[in-house]
Parts: C-alpha cells; sequence; structure tokens
C-alpha cells in the first residue's frame, strides 16, 4: 500500500526518465519499470496511460503513432525539450529530497 | 484476437464522453496493450481465453481508465477558460452598463455569439469553450419559441372565447409553423452534444432558466417590446451579477476534472442564480414559489442524464470489468 502510494506520488517523474533513454509505447514503459525495478514497482495498468496522455496534454511527451516490422501500430511516447527541463528540475529536487530524508531516517553512525 | 477485447474496449471509449476522433485514438491504443499482454500471457503456456481474460483484468476497472482519461482530456487550458467565459462576461456588461434595452445592441451582440458558434461548430469538431457560445445561440429559438407559444395560445383562446383571432390569421400559420421549426432546431443540436456527453447539455443550457424567467417576466409586465428601459434597469445589477456568477461556473468546469464536482458545480449555480433571480424581481414571489423554481431549474439542467440512452449498458458493462468482476461476459458477447 505505502509502496503503491509512493509510486502514485511519482508515476510522471518515473515515467520522463524512462523515456529519456528512449521512445516507448504502454506495454514496453509497464515491462521497462517492472525489468528495472526487479518487480518491486507494478504499474497499474489501467493508469499509466491517464499519466502518459496528462504529461502529452501538458507537452512534456509527445505521442505518435508508428507501425512495427510485423504491422502492429503501437503509440511511441517521446520526451519533448520541456520535458528533459523538466526531468532535470525534478531530480535536482529529488536529489535534495532524498539526501534531507536519508539525513533524518537513515543517520550514518558518528 | 482484438475481438474478443470488443466490449470492454467498446465501453471505456463511450464512457470517455470526448470527441469520437479522440475516443477512437485512446481505444486503439488500450486494445494494442490488450492484444500485447494477451500475447506475452499465450506465450507462457496460458490459452487464448485466460489470456484475454487476465489481460483484460490487469488492465483494471474499466471506469478508472475511463474516469482518468475523460478527466485529462476533459479539462480546458486557460484559453479555453478566457474563451468561453466571454459571453457572460458581455451579457454582464450589457446589464452593468444598462445597455440591454438598446434592442440594436443586443442584436448585434445575438448576431456575433451565433457567427462565432457557427463557425467553430461547422468544421464538425468544437472546441471546449463553445458550449457557453452555443447556449446563447440557442436562447434566441428557445426563447422565442417559448413565446411563440404563449402568443399561440393566446390567440387560441381568444378565438375559442370570443370567435375572433386577436391578430392575423397569416401570423397564426406562422407561429404553427415556426414552433415546430424552432424546436426541431434547438433538439437537433442538443441531440449532437448529447452524444459526446450529457453534462455539456447541461453546461449549454446554463444559461436558460435564467434567461426564460427573465424573459417571461418582462412580458408579464406587458409585453416584450415595450419600453423596460426605465423600470427594469434598478435591478441590472443583480443580472449583471448573476452572468458573473455563469462566468465562473463556466471557468471552474473547465478547470475541474471529476464529473461529480462538476454536477455539484451546476446544480450549486442554478440554485444560487434562482435564487437571486427571485430576490430581484419587483414582486414577491414567496418561498414555496422560489423552492419551487429552484428544483424545476435543476431538474430542466440535470435532465439530460436521463436522455443519454447508453448510460445504463454502459454502465453494467464496465463494472463486470472491475477487478474481481465476471470477466468471461467480454468472450461470450463479442460479435
Amino acid at each position: 500500500m505505502y509502496k503503491q502510494e509512493q509510486l502514485k506520488g511519482n508515476t510522471e517523474t518515473l515515467l520522463l526518465a524512462l523515456l529519456e533513454s528512449e521512445p516507448m509505447y504502454g506495454y514496453q514503459i509497464v515491462k521497462e519499470v517492472d525489468k528495472r525495478s526487479s518487480g518491486y514497482f507494478a504499474f497499474k495498468e489501467g493508469t499509466l496511460y491517464p499519466a502518459l496522455h496528462r504529461l502529452e496534454r501538458d507537452k512534456l511527451v509527445d505521442g505518435t503513432w508508428q507501425e512495427t516490422p510485423s504491422g502492429t501500430r503501437r503509440r511511441y511516447y517521446h520526451i519533448t525539450a520541456k520535458g528533459t527541463q523538466t526531468l532535470a528540475d525534478r531530480l535536482k529536487e529529488w536529489e535534495k529530497f532524498s539526501e534531507a530524508m536519508n539525513s533524518i531516517m537513515l543517520p550514518e553512525p558518528e | 484476437m482484438a475481438a474478443n477485447f470488443g466490449n470492454y474496449i467498446h465501453a471505456v471509449a463511450r464512457q470517455l464522453h470526448l470527441e469520437p476522433a479522440q475516443e477512437r485514438e485512446i481505444a486503439l491504443e488500450l486494445e494494442a496493450h490488450l492484444e500485447d499482454k494477451a500475447a506475452e500471457l499465450q506465450a507462457q503456456g496460458l490459452d487464448q481465453e485466460m489470456a484475454l481474460d487476465l489481460a483484460v483484468r490487469e488492465m483494471g476497472s474499466g471506469v478508472t481508465v475511463a474516469k482518468g482519461m475523460h478527466e485529462v482530456h476533459s479539462t480546458g487550458v486557460w484559453r479555453d477558460v478566457l474563451l468561453a467565459t466571454a459571453p457572460h462576461f458581455l451579457l454582464a456588461a450589457l446589464f452593468a452598463l444598462h445597455l440591454w434595452s438598446h434592442y440594436f445592441l443586443v442584436a448585434l451582440l445575438a448576431i456575433g455569439i451565433t457567427m462565432v458558434t457557427w463557425k467553430n461548430w461547422r468544421a464538425g469538431n468544437p472546441s471546449k469553450w463553445s458550449y457557453s457560445w452555443l447556449g446563447y445561440t440557442l436562447a434566441a429559438p428557445t426563447l422565442s419559441w417559448l413565446l411563440a407559444l404563449i402568443t399561440l395560445a393566446y390567440g387560441a383562446w381568444t378565438l375559442v372565447t370570443t370567435g375572433d383571432l386577436p391578430f392575423s390569421f397569416a401570423l397564426f400559420l406562422l407561429l404553427i409553423g415556426y414552433i415546430p421549426f424552432s424546436m426541431w432546431v434547438v433538439c437537433s443540436v442538443m441531440a449532437k452534444v448529447i452524444r459526446r456527453d450529457w453534462l455539456l447539455v447541461s453546461l449549454t443550457a446554463l444559461p436558460f432558466p435564467f434567461l426564460t424567467s427573465w424573459v417571461l417576466f418582462l412580458n408579464w409586465q406587458g409585453g416584450l417590446w415595450t419600453n423596460h428601459g426605465e423600470r427594469m434597469q434598478d435591478s441590472d445589477t443583480a443580472r449583471a451579477l448573476i452572468f458573473l456568477a455563469l462566468a465562473l461556473v463556466t471557468a471552474a468546469f473547465l478547470r475541474v476534472g471529476p464529473r461529480l464536482v462538476r454536477i455539484g458545480l451546476l446544480t450549486l449555480t442554478t440554485v444560487i442564480m434562482v435564487a437571486i433571480t427571485a430576490a430581484s424581481l419587483p414582486v414577491d414571489l414567496g418561498m414555496l414559489a422560489v423552492l419551487l423554481m429552484i428544483a424545476a431549474s435543476v431538474a430542466f439542467l440535470l435532465s439530460p442524464a436521463v436522455l443519454d440512452p447508453q448510460r445504463q449498458g454502459r454502465k453494467n458493462l464496465l463494472e463486470q470489468s472491475e477487478p474481481g468482476g465476471v470477466v468471461t461476459h467480454w468472450f461470450t458477447n463479442t460479435t
């Protein structure tokens, strides 16, 4: 429950971070999150698409339909310049946040 | 394979209450996801039916998916808010500056609003901001229909009681023809809007209760075309406030996503609007009459929900996609 809440609050940053490495489609994102977090995070698939569309509405990502060699059409999401900048800002904030949290919750022994 | 998801995808798409092109695109994206998921599950050894079942289950509640998508796509940006509130502000200015009895100005404003609506609607893809403009455009045929009906009833009653028509027979025939025509115009436009979202019909019709009560009052005060300029100017501030309230609620409607909040906004505004209207009239209507007016106005504005023909069917279909629901439904009705 706590894990899902943590994930919910950071879904958009997580998506931007994933899309910064390469354009992906929805199902690929689910698989990638599962792989990179070694199964720790599991995206609720139904909530992924509203989050992706919110990012697109805010012009942080751009969705385009592309056809795969097998003929299947998929909607790939590419991060935009605005999205890259937003991600950089959020990551800076995340570093400060996690540092502050760690200094309180996991203090180094003196 | 995609046909097996048909009911789920179709039900989600219909629950989106968006433009058909947007609904189609979202449906295609969800369908591609479910197909990928089912294919992977089949590769792991599940039979097709089990794979489809699990893919739909893991996608989660269709209601949640549709609600999330609706909230993202139905909220307007600030440009939409500015444009949607513009006609309300124009009407507020008309009353605040006591200009409403200058019929040339009113006609000019009505023509301007109609032209903006026409330009936006003729391409068949109306913008989010256009519904308030549409409301004022449809107010003219709606109110004229009402006045024509009153005139016709008066004519018929006089004919029955005295044997003479109080106006020419040609006008009598014209009114008989005009009433169904104006009703047809209003109903056909509203039918198009309701196919997208019944709440947009309510937003479009938001000024109707106030405009109707005001025009009926003017008519009751001695005819619409007599000079009311001095007689009614005392309560112009209250009327300007009503249009400002309409502008505010329109802005809030476009900025908030959840449908229940939107319904609450429309209901609350209607109650306040009717209360201000009743208080601003130079006659004492009495508490019961005001309560009845409020109830009638709220019922009128929320009535499009009843006219949404596939609402219940969609709801039933989507509820069965809730985790733990009987998802085998999708495989037995996929024509």
